[in-house]
């Protein structure tokens, strides 16, 4: 198959390596690739007496991208995926840095284990505990009301849909904020103090120059997380104003319209691949002329 | 030339990396028994050719054949009977000393288990090290790594035996210390090996004959002895004899003409009278003194450098040209001597140490008898 | 401003944000005792009512089930796959290998919404809704990638003359697959398994739109959220959590574990 394959009289398939290359290519092909596939070829289906039937047109297209209420969606859910980017960035930044510059070894470890498991625990349960946590009669509100202040309503709130975001990708933008800060040269970051730089000079001059493209990627999952998320502008957010997301599950669920709820996730999918490659873009860019 | 069926015979055998030519068309017969060094600078092709032997690279061109007759070019490694050394021990981290001796043994599955574990301490026995048999190989020294990787390779019994620069991260004194063993174990086993270095004075130490290559091509093959007196080209004279290489002309009279004056030869390839040519003056044949002493062959220089390498000491001149000479003396030899960097000293040698080739000899190659 | 000072408040800062992420998970599992049945200050008392209504309700203990049944058979295969993967991208070179490594590895990088909704519209062609081998079909697509990074890490610490070695020493490519890669890999391996269990575990999405009657737990839990505030979802989140982080914890201590031993 290449140089690095022991040498076999040049068959025309090589069985072994066939052997492992199909599992992932057959699988994903046939569950991936072609649902993918047939989201968007199914957005030119209708809807016809209750039933989805094969067709090709583009009401749905039509219908879809000429409501007021899918642009207000599309508009929202773009606007607090990147408020939710840019808080997770700056939230996660100094932890990242903390972790990356000055802890100790056995804290790093601790606080890496911390990061990981919420990762993989159920979204579901904990954005359940932000819905008891933030609710009228949750606990804030119950040591407010201790203290004799009075009730603040925080659930339906865009900051609630936000509170539930973060605990969704937090865990994910530090990790990815801590590698990128760990790989920076720290013979440049001592060069800098050396040549008189202060320390937070040096962090906005040096270090965070160096690890753009950890930084850019981390704001970017960020995003796409909380673009794509159900979760929490429902049961936190109270679905007002509706998200993207809010729109797809009601086409399907309710309206069970699965083609009009295939364009929403189509130009949903297209709007993440061109904020993707735009991230990419300027991560790996060559910026301004260096000094 | 070479005597009839060889172990091994390489026919015009080539590799190539997509553009880049790793080694060039070669021809070689290995013998039943020899002990054969590869050598030459690092990307010469010597781990190539060894590679291509060990089946774990394909040939782009030529024939591998075994005894004259079996045909191996396309033959896949595991059907090769050439257990390999590497540079690197490549010992499997998940077995035990004993286990990785036995690892041939159980894929060749000629041995029932009770055998297997016979034959493989007994090989760690003779290799010294049957007590870490059961432990792990992490706990092991460098040192020790090296001979279970031995051990592994030869409990198969092997004809031929194949080593990539198997003493490359030994420190000098173990260096030397294995080299008398392998030394010994081939002449116990009476088998071939095929020993990759890029380390002279190693290879000549324990080699029947050499391979030198450059630039994926045969330098010269022969006895060290023979190569290291008569050398094919320039580069194999620079590569392995301590030499002082003045440039100049043939003369009709046979005399090499440079600019630090005209020499005699003795022997050597010489070329055309008033072709370009080169002649080699070995550095431990060079006599010094501080005045001119009236021999037929000397230069005058400026000490460059002096350095001690434990017996001798290597001193650098520099010649009326701006040639470096290079002169090799026993301590003993150069006491009286004024060798402060800059002063000037006469340095003379015997006409029949001088050994001449073409100027332009560099990619050529030239086997000796 | 002194190294020190800034080095407390970074801490604190750090402090504050880790308490901001585990907040959830810790008031799920204290009010998962509280007698109250409204999880909120004053503290009710102890109790583990909400445990015995949860573990005696049907609906959930079948969800759990199929949950635990499905999450099993989506370690296997998708760490088989990611095991697959990890070998081809370490082992070969080839034209389209980049296109594969991209078919292989991006279904992380979709949001779990469209995927769900994409195996929805599809598997209702092939007949693969309602059932719980859609949701497995669904979950390995969305797990095998974390095995793939898994495996891939391991590969790369493995010296690359070791196989050339077994092959040497006789061994031909499936022989050496056995005895040599695979038992290297096996710390790897056994993590892959217990994330990947982990993932399809947790996953609500692609179960929520594929299973249909056959609900797994987290669609239970989906369909609890849907009703009222209930003091058994604490129960549930607790169980659920712990199942959760024992995987999560062994396959942690097995990928730290065993570099630490190995020097190289």
């Amino acid at each position: 198959m290449s140089e690095t394959s022991p040498p076999r009289r040049r068959p025309r398939i090589d069985g072994f390596a066939a052997f492992w290359v199909a599992p992932a290519l057959l699988w994903n092909g046939l569950f991936f690739l072609a649902p993918l596939a047939f989201l968007v070829w199914m957005t030119f289906w209708v809807v016809r007496n209750y039933r989805l039937t094969p067709d090709f047109v583009f009401s749905n297209w039509e219908r879809m991208l000429t409501r007021g209420f899918f642009w207000d969606g599309f508009v929202y859910t773009m606007q607090i995926g990147a408020a939710t980017a840019l808080v997770a960035s700056l939230l996660a930044f100094p932890v990242a840095y903390y972790l990356a510059f000055r802890a100790r070894p056995s804290a790093r470890r601790l606080a890496i284990f911390l990061l990981i498991t919420p990762f993989f625990t159920s979204y579901l349960v904990r954005v359940y505990a932000w819905i008891v946590i933030l609710a009228q009669e949750g606990v804030i509100n119950a040591v407010l009301g201790g203290l004799g202040i009075p009730a603040i309503s925080m659930l339906s709130t865009s900051f609630a849909t936000m509170i539930g975001y973060l605990t969704l990708c937090l865990p994910l933008v530090i990790l990815i904020q801590f590698f990128a800060l760990s790989n920076v040269d720290r013979d440049l970051v001592g060069a800098s103090h050396n040549l008189g730089c202060g320390p937070v000079r040096t962090v906005l001059t040096v270090v965070i120059p160096s690890a753009r493209i950890g930084l850019i990627l981390a704001a970017a999952f960020a995003f796409i997380l909380s673009f794509g998320d159900y979760i929490s502008p429902v049961f936190l957010g109270g679905s007002s104003p509706p998200t993207m997301s809010i729109l797809i599950v009601d086409q399907t669920k309710s309206g069970n319209n699965w083609p009009r709820a295939a364009v929403v996730a189509v130009v949903m999918i297209v709007t993440l691949i061109t904020v993707l490659f735009s991230a990419l873009a300027l991560a790996y860019s060559r910026g301004r002329a260096r000094t | 030339m070479a005597a009839p069926n060889p172990i091994l015979v390489l026919d015009q055998i080539a590799k190539s990396f997509g553009d880049t030519v790793a080694l060039h068309p070669t021809d070689l017969a290995i013998e039943k028994g020899e002990f054969i060094a590869l050598m030459g600078p690092s990307g010469c092709g010597k781990t190539t050719t060894l590679r291509l032997i060990a089946g774990l690279d394909y040939a782009s061109a030529g024939r591998m054949l075994m005894w004259g007759a079996d045909d191996i070019t396309a033959t896949p490694p595991w059907k090769r009977d050439m257990p390999m050394v590497w540079q690197s021990y490549a010992l499997f981290p998940f077995l035990s000393v004993r286990e990785n001796v036995e690892f041939g043994l159980k894929q060749k599955r000629r041995l029932v288990s009770r055998d297997r574990r016979t034959r493989a301490l007994e090989w760690l026995d003779k290799l010294g090290i049957a007590d870490l048999a059961e432990r792990s190989i992490h706990q092991l020294s460098g040192g020790q790594r090296q001979r279970v990787a031995i051990a592994r390779a030869l409990a198969l019994q092997p004809e031929i035996l194949l080593l990539d620069e198997p003493l490359s991260a030994l420190d000098a004194n173990r260096r030397l210390h294995m080299q008398s063993e392998l030394k010994r174990l081939h002449s116990e086993l009476g088998i071939t090996f095929l020993y990759v270095t890029h380390n002279q004075s190693e290879a000549f130490a324990m080699a029947d004959r050499v391979v030198i290559l450059s630039d994926g091509r045969v330098q010269q093959i022969g006895a060290p002895k023979e190569v290291y007196r008569a050398p094919a080209n320039r580069f194999v004279a620079e590569f392995v004899g301590a030499n002082t290489i003045l440039d100049g002309t043939m003369t009709s009279s046979g005399k090499v003409e440079t600019p630090m004056g005209t020499f005699g030869i003795a022997r050597g390839t010489p070329p055309a009278a008033h072709a370009g040519a080169s002649l080699l003056v070995p550095a431990d044949r060079v006599a010094l003194s501080g005045g001119a002493s009236g021999a037929a062959n000397e230069v005058t220089g400026e000490i460059l450098t002096e350095e001690f390498t434990g017996s001798f000491v290597t001193i650098m001149l520099r010649l009326s040209d701006g040639t470096e000479m290079k002169v090799q003396k026993q301590q003993s030899e150069i006491d009286g001597l004024d060798l402060t960097p800059g002063a000037r000293i006469c340095a003379s040698w015997p006409a029949e140490v001088g050994y001449v080739l073409p100027r332009d000899s560099g990619a050529g190659h030239r086997v000796s008898n | 401003m002194t190294a020190a000072g800034t080095d407390r408040i970074l801490g604190g800062f750090t402090i504050l944000v880790f308490l901001f992420i585990l907040a959830p998970m810790v008031s799920i599992i204290v009010f998962s005792f509280n007698a109250e049945r409204y999880p909120s200050l004053p503290w009710g008392g102890f109790s583990l009512e909400w445990y015995r209504a949860v573990l005696t309700d049907d609906t959930v203990r079948r969800g759990l089930g199929r949950s635990l049944r499905v999450a099993a058979v989506v370690s296997v295969i998708a760490t088989f796959i990611g095991f697959a993967t990890a070998y081809v991208d370490y082992r070969f070179r080839f034209t389209g290998k980049l296109g594969f490594l991209a078919l292989a590895t991006l279904p992380p990088t979709v949001p779990v919404l469209i995927l769900g909704l994409a195996m929805l519209s599809f598997f209702s062609l092939i007949d693969l809704v309602g059932t719980l081998t859609g949701v497995i079909a669904g979950h390995v697509v969305l797990c095998s990638p974390f095995a793939m990074a898994l495996i891939r890490m391991r590969l790369a610490e493995m010296s690359p003359d070791l196989e050339g070695a077994a092959w040497n020493l006789g061994a031909t490519r499936w022989a050496t697959m056995r005895s040599v890669v695979l038992p290297f890999c096996k710390p790897a391996i056994f993590s892959a398994l217990a994330i990947t269990a982990a993932v399809s575990f947790d996953e609500f999405m692609i179960a929520w739109f594929v299973s249909g009657l056959n609900e797994t737990l987290p669609v239970r839990i989906l369909a609890m959220l849907q009703g009222q505030v209930s003091p058994r979802i604490n129960a549930i989140g607790s169980i659920v959590f712990v199942i959760t982080i024992t995987l999560v914890f062994v396959a942690q201590v097995l990928t730290t574990r065993k570099s630490d031993k190995e020097t190289r």
